[in-house]
């Protein structure tokens, strides 16, 4: 069984007077230490299935499963406990810390939620911090931090949690090209040294192009390219034809 | 021919003649065709998709021109033929940089998928679909591979290389781009008009 699975999703959404389809029947295993890409122009679905696949959002018809345990099925405060203990993270191009709060208390401040006090938080806390090259601005306000150190405390954020799958949004969207190229390089690492499973959907193709999965979404279905599929029978006909026109 | 003239005649030729002109002069040593092949391979790139052939072509017709000499390496124990060697002659300097700064054009789009697409029927369409599935796996095969060769900046190939692979991508986005809005068109096209796909 995979670790996490998507079985026939179907999602809708209102649209004028009907509905519009983005992700339809669409299936997908991730298994542990996976590193898959997905390319998708805007509006393709890449945020709704990776919402779908992490919990935070409910498919219209199909399940989903991390490790056994159908998602779906969960309560919503089942499916949060899920995402903190071992299980599937979002890191999303939209996080937003608070200006004056320094980046090891936003790391360190959800384990609050599991019973951890402030003391006993900070040490995963550093420990995630180090693991994301950020423990240099670990007391720096985060409103002093550049896009790219914030997107790391956000990473840290979340790899506090010791997630078995990370799913990346857009990563490249606010991001600097230089600061793109070392976050990808950051989460190749992640994913060969601790054999987190991450999943990465974004328009743009360079944090993508070290995936060991490509994968393209695009009306509401998922194409995989590593899968051979049927070429159009008749090419070399077509182009003769073609080429004898003046 | 003097150095300063640049020979315009060269301007004519294909990218592969001037990359193997620019590997010749550069390199202090004759070359093999086959060593030829794989450094020039490296430098452009897979996206050029160079083969052995076109190498061998190119060379014959730089030697024709006289922009390049041929000569056999002595083989071991003087058995054998030797092995062909290339060099660039004097008159090379001049051609590779006559190439170097000729203008540069925009280069017809001459996608065999594109023609077929201006020319279809709405009833080619099923076909056209599975079409446009199979360019875009090449275009991630492309992108595969271009992401396989590690290139450190600080030098000056390495840059090179750096905007080299920067075209291939660029060029790589905007087509899979293309393929996504082509595929979304004619599925709302045919979800328009269901009849279509029967005549």
């Amino acid at each position: 069984m995979s670790l996490l699975s998507l079985e026939h999703v179907t999602k809708r959404f209102a649209e004028g007077r009907g509905h519009c389809t983005v992700l339809e029947d669409l299936s997908l295993q991730i298994e542990p230490g996976d590193f898959v890409g997905i390319w998708g122009i805007r509006r393709s679905g890449k945020s709704t299935l990776l919402r779908i696949a992490s919990g935070r959002e409910l498919p219209d018809t199909g399940k989903v499963w991390f490790d056994g345990q159908e998602m779906t099925g969960m309560s919503p405060d089942r499916r949060a406990a899920l995402r903190r203990h071992s299980g599937v993270g979002l890191l999303s191009s939209d996080w937003r810390p608070e200006r004056n709060k320094p980046a090891v208390e936003h790391v360190a401040l959800p384990l609050l939620s599991d019973g951890m006090s402030l003391h006993e938080a900070r040490q995963p806390a550093w420990k995630a911090l180090e693991q994301v090259g950020a423990a240099r601005w670990a007391h720096m306000p985060a409103g002093r931090l550049s896009q790219g150190e914030r997107t790391r405390v956000a990473l840290a954020q979340i790899l506090v949690h010791e997630p078995r799958v990370l799913l990346v949004d857009e990563p490249a969207v606010l991001l600097k090209p230089s600061e793109g190229v070392e976050l990808y390089d950051l989460l190749r690492s992640l994913c060969d040294s601790s054999g987190i499973a991450i999943v990465i959907a974004s328009e743009d193709i360079a944090p993508i192009r070290k995936a060991r999965r490509l994968m393209s979404l695009g009306g509401g279905k998922l194409r995989s390219t590593d899968q051979p599929g049927n070429l159009v029978p008749f090419p070399e006909r077509a182009s003769g034809r073609l080429r004898s026109q003046p | 021919m003097p150095q300063s003239i640049p020979d315009r005649r060269y301007t004519s030729g294909s990218p592969l003649r001037g990359a193997l002109l620019a590997l010749l002069v550069s390199e202090d040593e004759p070359l093999s065709g086959y060593r030829l092949a794989t450094l020039v391979e490296r430098r452009l790139g897979p996206a050029w998709r160079v083969t052995r052939q076109s190498v061998y072509g190119a060379l014959e017709r730089l030697s024709e021109d006289g922009l390049v000499s041929v000569t056999s390496k002595v083989a071991f124990h003087g058995a054998g033929e030797g092995q062909r060697v290339y060099s660039a002659t004097d008159r090379a300097h001049a051609a590779l940089e006559a190439w170097m700064e000729s203008p540069a054009t925009r280069e017809p789009v001459r996608v065999e998928l594109q023609a077929r697409i201006a020319l279809s029927r709405a009833n080619d369409a099923p076909h056209l679909l599975r079409a446009l599935d199979a360019y875009e796996r090449d275009c991630f095969e492309m992108l595969r591979k271009s992401s396989e060769a590690e290139v450190q900046m600080g030098s000056w190939v390495g840059l090179a290389m750096n905007l080299t692979r920067l075209a291939v991508d660029e060029s790589l986005q905007a087509d899979l781009r293309w393929i996504a809005l082509a595929r979304r068109w004619i599925e709302e096209f045919l979800t328009e008009h269901p009849a279509r796909q029967q005549r």
